[in-house]
């Protein structure tokens, strides 16, 4: 391959990645000021001037920072507890806590709708009346901390686990006692884990769409995101213009906080991290040992356990919310599977596009990991935009952009393509880390040694990359399967008839105020994701 | 005849000059040394001569053939030097088994089967690797892994082998047998071998000539019985000072 085929390709290649990842959300800056009639700022009057659109960020900012102090009083508890007490079931405890990571929110949503919705709600029609009401602003933050929070809980424990325990014990050996070690050395080297991980939860929250949509919108309360969605789905071409200049302040907020949690995620602070010395030693709980770990048994109860428990029982409901046995029925089930065509349709476009995106995504990550691992190639940076902006920019904006692009003047709207490249682009980060950080553990030798040895560059990338990076590819692959088959932010947008998804489907049967028919599709979803997840694990080993 | 020439090799990493002026020729079947402190330029040396690395100036020939060239814009690329190298860290590739590791070189150059059988079998007797052939390198010692490293290295019987502190990761006494073996097999095959080291005495036993690089620069070259009786300067003196 010469040189100029090389850097020629090469550049076709960032520049079709460039079209797929960065133009659509460059677009949607452009548009909200500069629409094919000409440059205006009336947009961003109309978006402005609306109270439900200034109420919209106002509720956007107070919903992330409580998600924020929520998820921190559950996760930075719950890492230290597993990571270094001796608490009774630790390492179960330990993956258990991570279970909200993998299921989407809005699973989430329509589990806790089942049990707090205010008149037929389980919790409700156990407790004999209106105790609890999820369609409040509290409801939202409830939902999105109970699966947020692993966010913060990730960071806090990889930084516990790395942290060389001689830090520690040096305090003890100084005279401290475990909790003046927590409070004066351990708390303290963790604290960029934990804003790192608290940024991260700000982001996700104020990006979040699902759980604002399903628990927010019966009770009027509107967060930036289903703005935008109201005003993409009901406000014709100036609506999507008008989204566009609603976008732009939850793009500042979201690629903000990303950035910062990106920053802080690096860890110039956290010199700690070099290996392990030695073991941490654990902190006694003692008398208090079966108390705490009864509470952070029913934190799993109410992150698993009571929402699967709610779904199951929902979906085998003839009428919500009344439990006799003359109620349980499967006709939900028939009704969904077989009487609407829209069901098994949206499970194979999900499964066939989470497959596609996937697939895409490991071949693109790989390529960019290994430019990415070869420090003397250029354009590091720009790749680095073309894969995280897509990853740090919410969801609903990428869907607009895809929505500015594709319409004209080759229509890919409402059609599956158009599914494919947001998928591609939302989840490309995802593929590149898993395979960049394998490329960066392997040594440069292994393929110089192979270059020596008259082997060419696409030779060397055949016979020694690709076979040592097939355990992170594959990792990689179900990164991008998982949370694009579930997806519904960007889907919910960008569906049209005959490219129904699983997360539309179910959408769909909540606005409908069919709770049952929804609860199926949750379980089927739940049941699908958990089987991904084992088959994975078998792979893996 | 030479069978390495560089002439005024230089090596620049942004303001930092690794090999500066460098003007040596390695004569064919000869073992050189290229001896020196870390950081002394030498391991860049030796990069550059098997086009892993791309010198800033200079010109480095291999019989006669132009490799590099920085006037002329020549920079052939590594697979095309057909030279063989044993790294510090061995690089034997994990997911490969011993024969694969080895057989690498001919499977590249589409080398027919039987022939390349044959040459497996020779290359493994040469370094006592026989029956060790469809191991896998998490399943072998240091010491047998350094011997992948060199036969992958010897199985073309390249013009020019280059080894990198080949057995600074080995422990003393199987560093000393095994330098006796390297030396053995460059006699028996007569192959030219340029062989980086900061280990004096490893250089004195081993070498030819040896060529003593201080601070980017070359201070000596001359058989190590030369070196010792009369060494060129304070540095090298010092350098071989105990």
């Amino acid at each position: 391959m010469s040189r100029f085929v090389g850097r020629f390709g090469g550049g076709v290649a960032a520049g079709l990645l460039a079209v797929v990842t960065i133009a659509p959300i460059i677009l949607v800056v452009i548009r909200s000021v500069a629409t094919p009639a000409g440059v205006t700022w009336r947009h961003y009057q109309e978006a402005f001037s609306d109270p439900a659109n200034l109420q919209a960020i106002g509720n956007t900012l107070v919903v992330s920072a409580a998600t924020v102090l929520f998820a921190a009083a559950l996760a930075i508890p719950a890492a230290w507890l597993v990571a270094r007490t001796d608490l009774p079931g630790a390492r179960r405890f330990r993956a258990l806590l991570l279970v909200p990571y993998v299921v989407p929110p809005y699973l989430g949503a329509i589990a806790w709708i089942n049990l707090a919705n205010p008149t037929v709600g389980w919790l409700n029609r156990a407790a004999g009346g209106t105790v609890f009401d999820i369609y409040t602003t509290t409801g939202i933050v409830w939902v999105l901390g109970l699966f947020y929070y692993t966010f913060m809980y990730l960071t806090s424990l990889s930084a516990l686990e790395n942290m060389d325990a001689s830090l520690e014990d040096a305090a003890r050996v100084s005279g401290a006692g475990p909790f003046t070690v927590l409070r004066t050395i351990t708390l303290p080297l963790i604290r960029p884990a934990i804003l790192a991980g608290a940024f991260l939860v700000f982001a996700a929250s104020a990006s979040a769409f699902g759980v604002p949509a399903l628990v927010g919108t019966p009770a009027r309360v509107h967060v930036l995101t289903t703005r935008i969605y109201s005003h993409v789905t009901t406000g014709g071409l100036d609506g999507l213009y008008t989204a566009a200049a609603l976008s732009v302040p939850l793009l500042v907020i979201a690629l903000l906080t990303w950035m910062l949690a990106d920053r802080l995620g690096r860890g110039g602070r956290i010199t700690s991290v070099t290996g392990k010395a030695s073991a941490p030693s654990r902190v006694a709980l003692g008398a208090w040992r079966w108390p705490i770990c009864a509470a952070v048994a029913s934190l799993v109860f109410l992150t698993c356990l009571l929402p699967v428990f709610a779904i199951v029982l929902t979906s085998l409901m003839n009428v919500v919310g009344d439990f006799r046995w003359s109620n349980v029925t499967i006709d939900k089930y028939r009704y969904v599977l077989l009487t609407r065509p829209d069901t098994a349709r949206g499970f194979i476009n999900s499964f066939a596009l989470a497959f596609a995106a996937a697939t895409l995504a490991v071949a693109i990550g790989t390529g960019v990991a290994y430019v990415q691992g070869h420090p003397h190639l250029k354009a590091r940076r720009a790749l680095d935009l073309c894969v995280n902006l897509p990853y740090a920019a919410p969801g609903t904006i990428l869907a607009l952009g895809l929505i500015l692009l594709w319409s004209w003047p080759l229509a890919l709207i409402d059609t599956l393509w158009v599914l494919l490249l947001a998928y591609v682009a939302k989840h490309l980060s995802l593929a590149v880390r898993s395979i960049t950080t394998a490329v960066r553990q392997t040594d440069v030798t292994l393929e110089e040694a192979a270059r020596i040895s008259g082997a060419g560059v696409m030779m060397t990338f055949r016979t020694i990359w690709i076979p040592l990076l097939r355990p992170a590819i594959l990792a990689g692959f179900f990164l991008v399967f998982m949370p694009a088959f579930g997806e519904l932010t960007m889907s919910i947008l960008l569906v049209g008839p005959g490219t129904e998804t699983v997360g539309t489907v179910l959408f769909a049967l909540q606005e409908y105020a069919d709770p049952p028919s929804a609860s199926v599709v949750a379980v089927l979803i739940l049941a699908f994701i958990l089987a991904a997840y084992a088959a994975a694990a078998a792979l893996a080993r | 005849m030479a069978q390495i020439i560089l002439r005024s090799l230089e090596k620049r990493f942004g303001s930092f000059l690794a090999v500066s002026h460098l003007d040596l020729e390695v004569h064919e079947g000869e073992l050189m040394t290229l001896l020196g402190p870390s950081g002394c330029g030498k391991t860049t040396t030796l990069r550059m001569i098997a086009g892993l690395e791309i010198p800033t100036a200079g010109r480095i020939e291999l019989a006669g053939q132009t490799l590099n060239d920085t006037a002329a814009g020549i920079a052939v690329p590594p697979e095309r030097r057909g030279m063989g190298m044993v790294f510090q860290s061995y690089a034997v590739w994990p997911h490969m088994t011993v024969a694969r590791n080895i057989d690498y070189p001919l499977r590249i150059r589409k080398v027919a089967r039987d022939e390349r059988e044959r040459r497996l079998a020779r290359t493994l007797e040469l370094v006592q690797l026989a029956g060790y052939a469809d191991r896998y390198p998490h399943q072998l010692s240091g010491g047998q892994q350094q011997r992948v490293a060199l036969a992958r290295g010897l199985i073309m019987e390249p013009a020019v082998l280059l080894l990198d502190e080949p057995l600074s990761n080995l422990d003393a006494k199987l560093r000393r047998a095994m330098r006796r073996e390297i030396r053995a097999i460059q006699r028996a095959l007569r192959m030219t071998m340029l062989y980086v080291t900061h280990d004096r005495e490893e250089a004195e036993e081993i070498s030819d000539r040896m060529a003593v690089l201080v601070a980017g620069r070359l201070a000596q070259v001359a058989t190590p019985a030369e070196i010792q009786s009369s060494p060129a300067d304070d540095e090298v003196r010092g350098f071989f000072a105990d």
